[in-house]
């Protein structure tokens, strides 16, 4: 079987912020069809991570490459047409608090300014999206109006209305319940499956990785269901994020035997940190 | 001592650079013509009533204040004179610049502050938009074309003022104030008048865009960045009065 494409790869970034580096020296590969689950406290660099990958952040030093080309060159308007293959959610959101559900969720395809979907189009797929996070009914609604799990679902499914190849999901239940983030979780889990999109996903939650590890969504049933464990994990990776660099690398059963008390610290629900995240 | 001025410079550096591509990208597409129509909106209809107050008090005051002084010259009838001067040249600039920065230069701050650290000029940039092209630059060009509209009308409503006040209460009559304030006037007033609030508008609206572009920390950076952009907006206006001030008087004498 012919190597997976190459979708994201790190080459020794650094990312300092006044001299303090965020990202330190590192190096990864992620290939297409690859989940990837980015463990680590507030503020051991997940974000920035994150924010380097689309280009936002420029790293001091080392190479990003996506869809295996050098960026270290892009203008910011050739990363415009790079990003539009990637699909984000941010962190705190980034829904336009000026604009509509339906208006937000449409962005990137209004806004797609090379080729752009005839408006009939656009509105299909922006219902589509919004119908796959559940959220059908909210089209002429405002981000204010939403709750905090419902805004987290809109940003779901503008990050997946342009069919990206790879989505990076920023602490995506942060701040939210356990029932809210159940929720979260499974709808990443079904987007990954249904369109077979290349996933990486920031989380201070170990739960939310094994989810994602061991559970895959049923086309057929329409139902989350356990992964077949001969089939392997879902091809799901974790990394511990430790100020900047990788603490620990591995599959599931790696890191659940690893003896690092700090990575081991990350796999004991730890209640009290719900709603604390950086 | 060099580390001390190491962040100012960085600061005026980047508001120049911030400068440089927004006046690049008024000839870059696309143009958000709605966003500088609702900028304009914004700053000039939103300022006019706080403009026209101020206008009108600052033009009385000096009436009132001036008469006392001129008086004891024997020269009371040039009220008028002093205050068109006063006001074309100085104070209807500074004050309206004072005022839209005031309005505007922490609207602008806290508006796109918030839009910061809530990630949407991050998102923006990630589904292909130019931060700078979109709020930037719109906000920049409105405040330039209102400013001097504003700073005339603030001319206007402050030596009307000063007529009240003369005819009420100074005993001068409204033909003598009128010709005294129209002679005072020459071309070179008109053009510092004008320039002046041309020269705060990049001020107001490119600091108020700098502080916001560059929040951190939260809502509670929001609200220090909207402090900032206030406090550097309007210092920037008196120490640019001045420079202005010097080329204007270097050039009569
Ligand atoms: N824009 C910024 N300016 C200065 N420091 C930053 C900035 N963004 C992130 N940092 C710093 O980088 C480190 C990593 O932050 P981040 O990636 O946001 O952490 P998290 O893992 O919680 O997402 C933190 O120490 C943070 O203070
Ligand atoms: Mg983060």
């Amino acid at each position: 079987m012919a190597e997976r494409r190459p979708i994201l790869e790190f080459e020794n970034v650094t990312v300092s912020f006044a001299g303090a580096p965020a990202l330190d020296n590192l190096s990864f590969l992620v290939r297409e069809g690859d989940s990837r689950i980015i463990l680590g406290a507030a503020g051991s660099g997940k974000s920035v991570l994150m924010k380097t990958a689309l280009g936002l952040l420029k790293p001091d030093r080392g190479r990003v490459k996506v869809f295996g080309e050098d960026t270290s060159h892009l203008s910011e308007t050739q990363w415009f047409a790079v990003r539009r293959k990637l699909g984000v959610l941010f962190q705190e959101g980034g829904l336009f608090d000026s604009l509509t559900i339906e208006e937000n969720v449409a962005y990137p395809l209004e806004n797609n300014r090379v080729n752009r979907p005839s408006s009939e189009e656009i509105f299909e797929r922006t219902k589509e999206a919004l119908e796959f996070v559940e959220l059908g009914e909210t089209l002429d609604k405002v981000p204010s109006e939403l709750s905090g799990g419902m805004r987290r679902r809109v940003g779901i499914a503008r990050a997946m209305v342009t069919n990206p190849t790879l989505t990076l999901y920023d602490s995506p239940t942060a701040g939210l319940d356990p029932i809210t983030s159940y929720t979260i979780v499974a709808l990443i889990a079904k987007e990954r499956c249904v369109h077979n999109t290349t996933t990486m996903i920031a989380t201070h939650r170990y739960q939310d990785g094994h989810f994602l590890a061991n559970y895959t969504y049923n086309d057929k049933t329409h139902r989350i269901e356990p992964v077949n464990r001969d089939g392997g994990d879902a091809g799901t990776r974790f990394w511990v994020l430790r100020s900047g660099h990788f603490a620990f690398e591995g599959t599931q059963s790696e890191l659940e035997e690893t003896r690092d008390p700090y990575v081991r610290n990350f796999m004991k629900p730890r209640m009290k940190t719900y709603g604390k995240q950086e | 001592m060099l580390d001390f001025l190491k962040g100012p410079v960085q600061a005026v550096q980047d508001v120049f650079i911030l400068g440089g591509k927004a006046i690049g990208n008024i000839v870059r597409r696309p143009f958000y013509w709605t966003d500088l129509f609702i900028q304009m909106d914004i700053i000039g209809v939103g300022s006019l009533p706080i403009v026209i107050l101020t206008g009108f008090f600052s033009g009385a005051v000096m009436a009132l204040q001036m008469s006392n002084a001129l008086a004891t010259y024997g020269a009371k009838e040039q009220t008028g004179m002093v205050v068109s001067i006063t006001l074309v040249r100085e104070l209807g600039p500074a004050l309206t610049a004072l005022m839209v920065a005031g309005r505007n230069a922490s609207g602008m701050a806290s508006e796109l502050g918030s839009m910061r650290v809530t990630e949407q000029i991050d998102a923006m940039r990630a589904l292909g938009t130019d931060p700078i092209q979109k709020l930037v630059t719109p906000r920049m060009l409105a405040t330039a074309f209102t400013l001097p509209l504003l700073t005339v009308i603030a001319d206007f409503v402050g030596i009307f003022g000063g007529y009240l006040v003369a005819i009420s209460t100074l005993g001068i009559t409204g033909p003598q104030f009128w010709t005294t304030a129209w002679q005072a006037l020459d071309y070179s007033d008109i053009a510092q008048g004008l320039v002046k609030p041309f020269v705060f508008s990049f001020a107001i609206s490119l600091i108020g865009c700098y502080y916001g572009l560059n929040t951190t920390g939260g809502t509670q950076g929001v609200g220090r960045a909207t402090t900032q952009a206030v406090v550097v907006a309007s210092v920037l206006i008196f120490v640019l009065t001045f420079f202005i001030t010097k080329i204007f008087v270097g050039r009569v004498y």
